[in-house]
């Protein structure tokens, strides 16, 4: 048993260590502060949805039913956490290479890495679903009884989810001996798992009420565990027998899986097929070029980097797409084409959209990972291959532009002579963040990865990248303030060509100030 | 061919990784540099490749300063790390393309020398296959491929022959000298002993960042009339 804790130790550590490099904390001291802080900013709008829901259910005099709402909401999320978080922990573990060889029994090591997820998931448990329990359980008269039921349910809250998630990644590894494509299956429930969020709490409408209702009692029927923790957190004993029943059931699965997981982890892919000998190409091509290739190969070849860019590129037409569909859009007054500055606006924001949304520079320097030194020891100069970086990241983006224009072209009657203006500001736009960004990867470089979604998702220079975005407004704002005579054309232009201006600025402190930084990176 | 002028590296400000190394290697010399676990091997070779900037000294290569003309300082080497991390979701022939361009090896015999550097490593079988695929030992050879392919007048290797087969070892330290015979440079660290002593022309010792000793191999194995390895073990016993 001894044994056994210190393992769930060294995985926890583990776990908290990728988390804090993920986030873009390093190992520094104050990580552990910013870490704190993160964690409870995080819970916050948990904590909210949680009590807004009993509020909600309380409202339709049905308190335990927002218990089941929240137990079948909780029964996603923690899937769709657990799922990347199980194939994070036996397929990507920094300590599995040196755990293996020791003399442990093999259900330690499996066991060890399931228990830090269900800590992890019973912590979810606790910001999610205690404050809908226990205020639940208040209201039912209970007081000291509330507080206990409510926390038990926390801890038998997230086996039944988490045996689950277990099988689905038995499922998923055994179908795909990549691990770049397993980790891409995280990615998409990391997706998925932002959807549970946002359509948890958008179902929580007045006008949806009575459908709600009507579907969580049905859903109930189907869930069995929501129901029984609906009586749980109303104080039913025979309800919390069940559910500690299942559990029971639950652990004993859990074992079984998580003792294959851990066998499949170990096993190598399979064979390689033979091919047939193949004539190869030898012509020579240019620096400049072969980098470029290089650097768009690191995106589109790895499964994550590509996915993750696709996401980003179509992220805004896609949210515009489902506005169409649901009338939140005045989609005819456009297709009128009588307001061509509205037009122009939006043709502009959507070409933009790229540029601003898929900060590509920002990872510029960390997707390369490891192999980072290659490019440092080639005879080029340091200024080549950062422009290359910048350039990759333009190349992407302002394809995506062109491609956004052209369709917005085919649908919107845009009058021609806004084109001039437009694709000047898109461009300088573009090329001025892929500039900015850079010097944001240059002073946080981060190499060390192993998982390529912790390279390039919640990595903290994307947020950073993100956050200063939004000051890029006052340019058109202080060009239409400065020159009040200008129509929207003429500020578009305009800003176009201030932001010209502060990309060559901000080149130029590249090619001397930061190249020198650059090239201190790594090694 | 390769001058280190006073060269100190500290990663902390505190410890020296590197301290006042000063070292010469000659044009047309095998130079082994030796040292236990940590005495500052990897970081002198990624001072020399310019992976890391030096605290404090002077590194030129080839007459050229590193600092100064990086550009044309790294034309005169090809580095193999110690551990083979490169892209690899590219094809090994991408691989080696890559790297010829951006050594301007000429057209005309580009083919021929990868063709003769893949043949002899027994990795041309295996070029039309994405790097991923690869065992460490194919990767590592690939990388030493890619480093011979432009003929630089500087070979640095670091720790080289960890993880290839007998074969192929046999094969590198033919073309070490090969090279050298050529006129070429070759500036390795090992911890082979009986290898360094088998080509090396001269051999530095290192410990602890400071340099031990930078000699002859048969100039020291006669003042010390020992071998080699009884040698290495008295020089770094502590200092
Ligand atoms: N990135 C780094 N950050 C901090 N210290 C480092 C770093 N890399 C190496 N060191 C320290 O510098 C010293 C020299 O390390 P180096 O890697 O050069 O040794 P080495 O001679 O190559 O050893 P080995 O034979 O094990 O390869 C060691 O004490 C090591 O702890
Ligand atoms: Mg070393």
């Amino acid at each position: 048993m001894r044994k056994f804790r210190a393992l769930v130790r060294l995985e926890l550590l583990e776990f908290f260590s990728k988390y804090r490099t993920g986030l873009g904390y390093g190992a520094a001291k104050r990580g552990k502060g910013l870490l704190v802080f993160t964690l409870l900013l995080l819970a916050v709008p948990f904590v909210n949805m949680s009590v807004g829901v009993y509020q909600y259910f309380l409202g339709w005099g049905r308190p335990a039913l927002g218990v089941a709402y929240m137990t079948m909401v909780a029964f996603l999320l923690l899937s769709f956490t657990a799922i990347p978080l199980l194939f994070s922990f036996y397929f990507h573990s920094r300590a599995a290479q040196f755990l293996a060889p020791l003399p442990l029994p093999a259900d330690y090591l499996a066991l060890a890495k399931m228990v830090v997820v269900w800590l992890y998931l019973a912590g979810i448990n606790f910001v999610l679903l205690f404050p809908v329990a226990f205020l639940t359980g208040i209201k039912a008269g209970h007081t000291v009884g509330a507080l206990f039921y409510s926390l038990l349910l926390c801890v038998l809250n997230p086996l039944p989810p988490l045996f689950l998630s277990g099988l689905a990644v038995l499922g998923l590894s055994t179908r795909t001996a990549n691990r770049n494509r397993k980790s891409l299956f995280s990615y998409f429930f990391a997706f998925a798992l932002l959807g549970v969020v946002l359509g948890a709490q958008l179902l929580l409408t007045e006008a949806n009420a009575m459908r709600l209702v009507a579907w969580t009692e049905r859903l109930t029927g189907f869930y069995l565990p929501a129901g029984w923790a609906a009586q749980i957190a109303n104080g039913s004993l025979l309800d919390l027998f069940k559910y500690g029943a299942l559990n029971v059931l639950c652990w004993y699965g859990f074992k079984a899986v998580a003792r294959k997981l851990h066998c499949a982890a170990l096993v190598l892919p399979g064979a390689r097929p033979v091919r047939p000998p193949v004539t190869f190409d030898f012509r020579p091509r240019k620096k400049y070029w072969q980098l470029l290739r290089r650097h768009l190969f690191i995106i589109v070849r790895h499964p994550v980097f590509l996915m993750h860019t696709i996401l980003t590129l179509i992220l805004p037409g896609l949210v515009l797409f489902i506005g169409f569909l649901s009338g939140d859009f005045p989609v005819e007054s456009l297709l009128r084409g009588d307001e061509q500055e509205r037009l122009l606006l939006f043709w502009v924001g959507l070409a933009s959209a790229p540029a601003l949304l898929a900060n590509l520079s920002a990872t510029a320097i960390t997707r390369e990972g490891k192999a980072f030194w290659e490019t440092r020891v080639l005879p080029v100069t340091t200024w080549m291959n950062l422009r290359v970086r910048m350039a990759t990241t333009i190349l992407v983006n302002l394809a995506f532009s062109l491609l956004v224009t052209v369709v917005f072209l085919l649908g919107f009657p845009l009058e021609y002579r806004a084109l001039f203006p437009g694709l000047l500001f898109v461009t300088m736009l573009t090329m001025f963040l892929a500039a900015t960004d850079l010097v944001i990867n240059i002073y946080r470089p981060y190499l060390h990865w192993t998982n390529p979604a912790a390279a390039i998702k919640n990595n903290l220079n994307v947020l950073l990248a993100l956050a200063y975005r939004p000051l890029l407004a006052v340019i058109p704002v202080l060009a239409a303030v400065c020159f009040p005579w200008l129509n929207l054309y003429g500020i578009l232009v305009c800003s176009g060509l201030f932001l010209s201006v502060l990309t060559l600025v901000v080149r130029r402190v590249l090619r001397t100030v930061l190249a020198a930084k650059f090239d201190q990176i790594g090694g | 061919m390769l001058v280190l002028e006073d060269v100190s590296k500290t990663y902390d400000g505190k410890r020296m990784a590197v301290n006042r190394l000063n070292l010469t290697v000659n044009a047309g010399e095998i130079f082994g540099f030796l040292g236990p676990n940590g005495a500052g091997k990897t970081t002198t070779i990624k001072l020399i490749t310019g992976l890391l900037a030096p605290t404090q000294g002077r590194i030129m290569i080839n007459g050229v300063d590193l600092a100064t003309a990086p550009v044309e300082a790294k034309r005169n080497f090809t580095y193999v790390p110690d551990h083979p991390e490169i892209f690899t979701a590219i094809r090994g022939i991408d691989y080696l393309n890559f790297l010829a361009d951006m050594y301007d090896v000429p057209a005309s015999v580009r083919r021929s020398r990868i063709e003769k550097y893949t043949r002899i490593f027994a990795l041309d079988g295996a070029l039309g296959e994405v790097i991923q695929s690869y065992s460490h030992g194919m990767k590592q050879k690939l990388v030493i491929c890619g480093a011979l392919l432009p003929q630089a007048p500087l070979f640095i290797l670091d720790e080289p022959l960890v993880g290839l087969d007998p074969l192929a070892a046999r094969h590198l330290k033919e073309i070490m000298k090969e090279h050298c015979a050529a006129g070429g440079t070759v500036f390795f660290s090992s911890h082979l002993l009986a290898v360094v002593d088998q080509i090396c022309d001269r051999v530095a010792v290192i410990n602890q960042g400071e340099l031990i000793i930078c000699d002859r191999v048969e100039r020291i194995k006669s003042d010390y009339a020992q071998s080699l390895e009884d040698i290495f073990l008295e020089l770094t016993k502590d200092a």
